[in-house]
C-alpha cells in the first residue's frame, strides 16, 4: 500500500540519515581503502626505498682467483631485476688463504647492517658442488634460489670465456632477462585462478564483512535500545505497525552498510587504477619484475586486486546486505527485549556466537575450501554472507551451491524480520524486567 | 455529527495472568472534550493503547472515528501524546517534528509550514532563537514537551489523545495547555485526556469517565454525572481568599510563555 510505504520510507530515511551524519561513519569509510591500498601497494614503496638506499646488499667474496665473482653479481643483478646501471654486488677477490678472515670481515658487515649477506665462491664452487651464503634470513627461499642461480649463470659464463667467447657475447648471455611467468593452474573443473593472494584478498574481506556486521548489530541494537528507553518508539507505532518499524530499521542500517561498502569497492578500485600516477610506471614495472623473480610474493595482491571479478565484488555485495538483514533483524529483535544498555550485552549474546563462530571459520575454510565443513558453513543462513566469498574467491564453488545458499539465506531473512517484529509488538512496551525465554516465545507464537 | 469519535464495547485485557481492563464499554461524543479519569494503575493507559491499536485487546471491540481502530489510515487522524514522553535526542527539533509529520502522511512541504506556525505559536522560535534547528538535548524540559506536543498535532488530528497531559508541566505550561486543549475544541476537533488530577478534568471536560481497578465505574456528561450521582444541589456560601494556584498564575502569567526562554529552563 502506498501510505505504508511512504510511511517506511520516512523510517528507512531517518535512520540512513542520522546514521551517515556520524563523525564515525565518515572516519570508517574512508579509512577502508586506504588500508586496502597500503598493503597492495606495500611492495611498491618498498621496491623505491630499495632504490635508494646505497649499502651493497649482497656482498661476494671470490677465493676462486679465476673471475666468477663478476659474472655472479651480473647475474645477481639482473636476477634481482634491480637496474643495469647499479650492480648491488660488491665482489671481493681473495686468496684462497685469508678466505677465513674475508668471511669474518663480512659477518661483521652483515651484522652491523653495511650488508644483507654475503656469497662465499671458492674452489667447491668452482667444480659446481656448493656455494657458501650467509646472511639475514639465510633460510630464505627465494633467496637461496636466486643465489643459486646466479652462481650457475656465473659458472656458464666462465665456461663460455674459457671457450673464447667475447666478453660483449658472454655479457649477453648473463643480462639474458627473466620473464614473467603468466601462470594458469588447471583444477578438476578446467581452468582454475587461484593464487596465494587471492586467498590472502578473501580473508580480508571476510574479516572486513564481520566486521561490518559486528558494526552494524550493535549499531542498531544500541538504536533500538536507545528508541525503546526514550520511548519514542510509542509514539512512532502509534503510527506504523512494529514490523514497519523494525522493516524501516534494518533496511535504513542495511543502506547505510552498503553504503559503505560500496564507497570501500569504489574507493579500492579508484586508488588502484590511479596507482601508475602515485608511484610513477618505472616503479610499478620494477614490482612485476621483482615479483616475477619471486622476490616480493606481495606484488601478486595487486595483481590479483586487479583481477577480481566484477561478478564476485557484487556477489559479496548482495551476500553482505543479506547478512546485515538477518543480523540487523536479530539485533533488533535482542534490542526490543532488553531494558538497557547493560541486559543488551548479556542478551545479544548468542547473537554474537554465531558471528564469532563465523569469525573462527574464516581461516580454515581459506586452507580447505571444499571441505565438508566449509561447504555447510556457506550453506547456514548466519554463517553464508562471510564464507561463501570466501569459497567463491578461491575454489569454483558449484553454481547450485551458490544458488542455494541465496536462496536459504533470503527466506532466513524474511523468517528472521517477522520473527523479530512479532518479538518487537510485545518487547517495545515492556519496560523493567527482562522477559524470560518462555515468555519471548509466547510473545513469538501466540496473537 | 451523531457518531460518536469513539465506541468501546466490553474490552478486556489482560497482562500474563492479571487484568488490566474488564468488560469496559464507553462512548466519546465527537466534538467533546473527554476526561478518561482513575487512579494510577487503573487501566487508562492500556484503554488509550487499544484506541490507538498499539495494543489488541482480548475481547470487544473498538471503534474510531467510525471505523475498527485496527482499520488502515485511522492512525493518520490521531494525535497521541504519550504518558511517557521522549523524542530523540541528537535530533533536531524541526527534523524530528517533520518525522512524526511523515509519519502521519504529511507531505514534507505541508509539514514545513506547520511546524513553522507551531514553533512560533509556542514560543520555540523567537527573534533571538530559533529551538527548531537546536538539538532535542539542548531544549529545556519544558521546551520538549511543548516539541512533544506540536508532534502530536502537527498533522492537524481530529482525534487528540493525551495520556497524563499535566505531569511534569509547570503551572504556566499546564495553562498553556489547556488554552490548546479548548483551542482544538472550538475548531471541533475530539479531545480525550486520561489524569488522576481530578481537578483539571472538572474545569475542562464535557464528559468523564471514571475507572479503577481496570473497570468503569460510572461516565457520563459532566452535568448528568454530577446529577446522577453527585445527589440534590447544596448550596455553600464560602468566602475564600484567592488560592495560591490563582495568585501564581496571576503574578507570572499565563501567556504560555515559558519564562527563561533565552537560556536553558
Ligand atoms: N506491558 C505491561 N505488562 C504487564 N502489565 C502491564 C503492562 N502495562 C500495564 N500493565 C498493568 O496493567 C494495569 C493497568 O496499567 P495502566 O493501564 O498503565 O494504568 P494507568 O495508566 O491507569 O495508570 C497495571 O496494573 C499495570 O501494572
Ligand atoms: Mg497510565
Amino acid at each position: 500500500m502506498a501510505d505504508t510505504a511512504s510511511k517506511l520510507w520516512a523510517i528507512v530515511r531517518r535512520e540512513y540519515i542520522e546514521r551517515v551524519r556520524t563523525r564515525w561513519f565518515m572516519i570508517s569509510t574512508i579509512f577502508a581503502p586506504l588500508l586496502f591500498a597500503a598493503i597492495a601497494f606495500l611492495p611498491l614503496l618498498l621496491i623505491n626505498k630499495d632504490a635508494k638506499s646505497v649499502a651493497p646488499r649482497v656482498l661476494i667474496i671470490d677465493a676462486t682467483q679465476q673471475g666468477l665473482g663478476k659474472y655472479v653479481a651480473r647475474s645477481l643483478a639482473v636476477l634481482r631485476s634491480t637496474s643495469e646501471d647499479a650492480t648491488t654486488a660488491d665482489v671481493r677477490i681473495v686468496s684462497p688463504d685469508s678466505l677465513a678472515h674475508a668471511r669474518e670481515d663480512a659477518t661483521s658487515e652483515v651484522a652491523r647492517r653495511l650488508a644483507n649477506g654475503f656469497v662465499v665462491l671458492d674452489s667447491a664452487t668452482l667444480r659446481g658442488d656448493t656455494v657458501g651464503y650467509a646472511g639475514r634470513q639465510a633460510d630464505s627461499k627465494s633467496d637461496r634460489l636466486t643465489i643459486a642461480n646466479s652462481v650457475r649463470s656465473g659458472l656458464i659464463a666462465l665456461r663460455l670465456e674459457r671457450g673464447g667467447l667475447s666478453a660483449p657475447a658472454i655479457d649477453s648471455v648473463v643480462s639474458a632477462p627473466i620473464p614473467t611467468i603468466q601462470a594458469v593452474s588447471i583444477n578438476d573443473t578446467g581452468r582454475d585462478v587461484t593464487t596465494p593472494a587471492k586467498a590472502i584478498i578473501a580473508t580480508i574481506v571476510a574479516f572486513f564483512l564481520y566486521m561490518s556486521i559486528i558494526i552494524y548489530g550493535q549499531n542498531m541494537l544500541s538504536g533500538v535500545i536507545e528508541e525503546k528507553m526514550s520511548r519514542v518508539s510509542e509514539i512512532v507505532i502509534s503510527s506504523v505497525k512494529p514490523e514497519t518499524l523494525l522493516a524501516g530499521k534494518v533496511i535504513g542500517v542495511t543502506a547505510v552498510g552498503l553504503t559503505q561498502q560500496i564507497v570501500w569497492v569504489g574507493g579500492t578500485v579508484l586508488l588502484i587504477s590511479a596507482r601508475t600516477m602515485l608511484f610513477g610506471a618505472p616503479a610499478i614495472a620494477k614490482a612485476q619484475a621483482a615479483g616475477a623473480a619471486g622476490g616480493f610474493g606481495s606484488n601478486d595482491m595487486l595483481a590479483a586486486l586487479v583481477a577480481t571479478p566484477w561478478s564476485w565484488v557484487v556477489l559479496v555485495l548482495v551476500l553482505f546486505l543479506l547478512g546485515l538483514l538477518f543480523y540487523g533483524a536479530l539485533y533488533a529483535a535482542v534490542g526490543a527485549t532488553v531494558g538497557s544498555e547493560q541486559d543488551a550485552r548479556q542478551a545479544a549474546f548468542p547473537v554474537v556466537l554465531l558471528l564469532v563462530l563465523t569469525a573462527v571459520l574464516i581461516s580454515p575454510t581459506v586452507q580447505n575450501p571444499t571441505s565438508t565443513l566449509a561447504v555447510t558453513m556457506s550453506m547456514l543462513p548466519f554463517s553464508s554472507p562471510i564464507i561463501l566469498p570466501i569459497r567463491m574467491a578461491i575454489t569454483n564453488v558449484p553454481t547450485i551451491q551458490v544458488v542455494a545458499s541465496l536462496a536459504i539465506l533470503v527466506l532466513s531473512c524474511l523468517g528472521a524480520i517477522w520473527l523479530a517484529g512479532r518479538i518487537y509488538r510485545v518487547g517495545l512496551l515492556m519496560y523493567g524486567k527482562r522477559p524470560t525465554l518462555a515468555e519471548v516465545r509466547r510473545w513469538i507464537f501466540t496473537s | 455529527m451523531t457518531q460518536n469519535a469513539i465506541e468501546a464495547s466490553h474490552v478486556n485485557k489482560q497482562y500474563s495472568g492479571h487484568v488490566a481492563v474488564r468488560d469496559l464499554s464507553l462512548s466519546v461524543p465527537t466534538g467533546a472534550v473527554y476526561g478518561l479519569l482513575g487512579p494510577n494503575g487503573a487501566g487508562k493507559t492500556t484503554t488509550i493503547r487499544m484506541v490507538l491499536n498499539i495494543i489488541e485487546p482480548d475481547s470487544g471491540t473498538i471503534n474510531v472515528l467510525g471505523a475498527p481502530a485496527t482499520s488502515a489510515g485511522i492512525s493518520d487522524r490521531i494525535g497521541y501524546l504519550p504518558e511517557e514522553r521522549g523524542l530523540y535526542r541528537k535530533m533536531k527539533v524541526r527534523d524530528v517534528l517533520k518525522f512524526l509529520a511523515a509519519l502521519k502522511g504529511v507531505h514534507a512541504h505541508d509539514a514545513d509550514r506547520r511546524i513553522d506556525w507551531w514553533l512560533d505559536k509556542l514560543s520555540l522560535r523567537t527573534d533571538e532563537r530559533d529551538w527548531g534547528s537546536a538539538k532535542i538535548e539542548e531544549l529545556s524540559r519544558g521546551m520538549q514537551q511543548k516539541a512533544q506536543f506540536i508532534g502530536a498535532l502537527v498533522h492537524d488530528p481530529d482525534l487528540m489523545i493525551l495520556d497524563e497531559p499535566f505531569s511534569g508541566l509547570d503551572p504556566v505550561n499546564a495553562q498553556a495547555l489547556k488554552d490548546s486543549v479548548m483551542d482544538l475544541r472550538s475548531r471541533g476537533k475530539t479531545v480525550v485526556f486520561s489524569t488522576h488530577i481530578i481537578e483539571n478534568a472538572e474545569s475542562m471536560c464535557d464528559s468523564v469517565c471514571i475507572i479503577a481497578h481496570g473497570e468503569k465505574v460510572l461516565d457520563g456528561t459532566l452535568a448528568d454525572v454530577k446529577t446522577q450521582y453527585g445527589g440534590p444541589p447544596v448550596e455553600k456560601t464560602v468566602m475564600v481568599q484567592p488560592s495560591l494556584y490563582d495568585i501564581f498564575l496571576q503574578r507570572v502569567g499565563a501567556t504560555g510563555v515559558e519564562p527563561g526562554m533565552r537560556g536553558h529552563g
